[in-house]
């Protein structure tokens, strides 16, 4: 059952507390710290009167616990067998040494699912030197170590900053952070990987890429606009209703993806307008009068 | 009834994230379903949940909606509504006290020594609660039932104790990675809560409403496993309980979707079924023919492009004819990769053909477009598809005015 009050953030929040009123650390202002980091927006109002009454009676009026034991609590049937389930995935072994025996049967394997549209040159996994690499990346990342990564025959310093993955290519990328010609890296064409002194923490700061947005015109029919906006859910994006089945839906996107992006509108045919901003305007006419120019009868 | 911030059933702030998240543009007059109050009400737990997340723009009324680049975001905000099961005090104060008490996998007691010691830290209180062996008994079975406490008998005494400690922190990365991009992550979105951890991985074409439908897709796993058939309540009022043998999950990483793939007992054929427009399963008896029906399954696999097989329809034919200058391996890379079946043939230096036989030709009309300024012919045994693909290209010739 995943939807269990055992996993709530209410819990969660009693847990923290607990296991600072056995420090004797608990306080008010400690509570209300727990709540923001935990629970939601609105729950002080229902957390801190439950503790005040006694209504929970874990935590007294003197916000002190009769408990004796810093909360703990083993894991159920269903943790257990999704643990085994994504153990046997091969991508587990970059990540871990391998899970120790769980009895119960894995919870789904690949004869329950299947990703259909995903696509089929996926980064090497089961290679050593590319495990190694990967490896050698997450400790640098943990470690906030530079590194020095020789990369189609180049030499490359910089300082590691997050692994991206992506479901639709199967494929793992490195992200840095002082590079400004080497923002991405393939983990799969790294030639090898050094890692270098600390780096100074301040140095360290969001990851910026350059933003951009467009503007289509969608015209509902034949189920569109559900496929439209699901299609594009993994971006940030507004839409307005204009009229009965026309609508206006603003995308953002990363520059370095617009090649992807234009291919993603293509494929909706004429129930998807680009109508800002011009430059990508041009590069769907581009396609077009390229595509005309094919006489295809 | 007075306002809660948390919930005793999923199912209406499942609807209102999918149209919060997935729309965005509807106001109140259109979401409110059966009463206005019951939107206010999602509304404001929505926001209580997902405060960092929800945005509102007006246009003549106050338009909700859940905006978020997925590629920015250490954890899916989505887990978060998962975590406001409502429960009662005696829920909440048990909890504790049953894993205080049986602190260690050593430890071994009777219900009687476990209320005996829960009485004693009631005394702490200055109106203690009452609990009663059938509560406790009721409680502990649930966890038996969970998997958090095991009963062994010694002496005709039923005994409790935990189950064997896990220990998850040396799994922390693997963890960070499979609660965002496994399946079912949410699960391990509940693991991660008990370790501290640094997230290190960020992902791209990362479809975060899956989650919305984990329950649904959790309760499928099941009966796949139980070899059970399953009856589909979908959330269209004019729709009929479906009877249904469930053989696969179809999972788009590219579409934001998923289906599942399930043997009608009505139509007597594999059809398929969107699971975020499922509202309820009902598990039925183990049905004797799931293996056999899976193994049809497997077979129709080769012809299936996304989700679609009529098995009783003949095969349709699908040829097209794409032009690659001898500087473009990539697009040839593109197509090998992409292509889900079929198979490609090089005709001379500069053009390419690729053909497949499969169940549904439309299903491969988006891929077909993303060639758009390189298509030169298309051979579809279904006419009508093909016309309809040539009278679309027309129309955005049209729209862009070219």
């Amino acid at each position: 059952m995943l939807f269990h009050e055992i996993y709530g953030c209410y819990y969660q929040c009693v847990g923290k507390m607990i296991d600072l009123a056995l420090e004797n650390n608990l306080t008010e202002e400690k509570m209300l710290e727990v709540i923001h980091q935990y629970a939601f927006q609105e729950s002080e109002l229902y957390i801190l009167p439950s503790i005040h009454d006694e209504k929970w009676q874990l935590i007294d009026q003197n916000l002190q616990t009769p408990l004796l034991h810093t909360p703990s609590f083993p894991l159920t049937t269903m943790e257990r067998r999704w643990l085994k389930a994504i153990s046997l995935d091969p991508k587990f072994n970059l990540f871990s040494t391998p899970i120790p025996s769980i009895e119960e049967d894995p919870l789904f394997t690949y004869e329950d699912y299947k990703i259909y549209d995903q696509y089929t040159d996926g980064d090497p996994y089961q290679d050593e030197i590319y495990q190694k690499h990967f490896q050698l990346l997450l400790k640098a990342i943990q470690e906030k170590k530079e590194v020095s990564i020789t990369y189609h025959h180049k030499t490359i310093h910089c300082i590691p900053h997050k692994i991206e993955y992506s479901l639709k290519n199967d494929k793992f990328s490195l992200l840095t952070l002082n590079n400004r010609f080497y923002k991405t890296l393939n983990i799969s064409q790294i030639e090898s990987i050094q890692l270098l002194e600390h780096y100074n923490e301040d140095y360290q700061r969001s990851y910026q890429s350059l933003q951009k947005h467009l503007t289509i015109e969608l015209y509902d029919k034949r189920n569109a606009l559900n496929r439209v906006m699901t299609h594009f859910s993994d971006l940030q994006k507004q839409a307005q209703q204009i009229s009965e089945n026309k609508y206006l839906i603003r995308i953002d996107y990363e520059k370095e993806d617009e090649n992807e992006l234009v291919i993603r509108i293509l494929s909706f045919g004429p129930y998807v307008k680009v109508v800002e901003p011009e430059s990508f305007v041009h590069l769907i006419k581009e396609r077009l009068f390229m595509q005309k120019s094919c006489e295809l009868r | 009834m007075a306002y809660q911030e948390l919930i005793k059933h999923f199912d209406k702030i499942r609807i209102y994230m999918h149209e919060f998240y997935i729309y965005g543009f509807k106001h109140r007059e259109l979401l409110y379903h059966n009463s206005k109050r019951s939107y206010d009400n999602e509304r404001r737990r929505l926001e209580s949940y997902l405060k960092d997340y929800m945005s509102f723009h007006y246009k003549n009324s106050k338009i909700i909606f859940l905006s978020i680049d997925s590629r920015h975001i250490e954890h899916n905000p989505l887990y978060l509504a998962f975590q406001s099961k409502s429960f009662t005090a005696k829920d909440m104060t048990l909890h504790f006290m049953i894993f205080d008490i049986l602190n260690s996998e050593s430890v071994n007691l009777s219900l009687k020594d476990i209320l005996a010691q829960i009485d004693t830290y009631l005394e702490s209180f200055q109106t203690p609660l009452v609990f009663d062996e059938s509560t406790l008994r009721k409680k502990i079975n649930e966890y038996i039932e969970l998997g958090l406490l095991q009963k062994k008998k010694i002496d005709n005494q039923n005994i409790y104790q935990r189950t064997k400690t896990f220990p998850i922190s040396p799994y922390e990365t693997a963890l960070s990675f499979y609660s965002e991009m496994g399946i079912l992550g949410i699960i391990g979105y509940y693991l991660l809560n008990h370790i501290p951890n640094q997230q290190i991985f960020c992902f791209k074409h990362y479809y975060i409403a899956y989650a919305i439908d984990s329950e649904i897709m959790c309760q499928l796993f099941d009966a796949m496993h139980h070899q059970k058939s399953i009856l589909i309540k979908k959330y269209n009022p004019n729709s009929h309980l479906l009877h249904v043998i469930p053989l696969k999950i179809y999972i788009s990483c590219q579409t934001g979707r998923s289906h599942l793939l399930a043997y009608s007992i009505h139509f007597k054929a594999i059809k398929s079924y969107r699971i975020d427009y499922i509202s309820e399963i009902i598990y039925q008896e183990i049905h004797p023919l799931f293996n056999e029906y899976r193994q049809q399954l497997k077979q129709l696999e080769n012809h299936i492009w996304s989700i679609q097989c009529y098995q009783k329809k003949e095969l349709e034919h699908v040829s097209f004819i794409i032009c690659i200058q001898p500087h473009e391996t990539y697009i040839y890379q593109r197509l090998l990769r992409e292509k889900r079946c079929g198979i490609i043939t090089k005709i001379d230096e500069t053009h390419y053909r690729f053909t497949a036989d499969v169940y549904d030709t439309l299903e491969m009309i988006p891929w077909i477009r993303t060639f758009i300024c390189r298509i030169t012919q298309l051979n579809f045994s279904n006419r009508t598809i093909e016309n309809e693909f040539k009278q679309d290209l027309n129309k955005m010739y049209e729209l862009y005015q070219i």
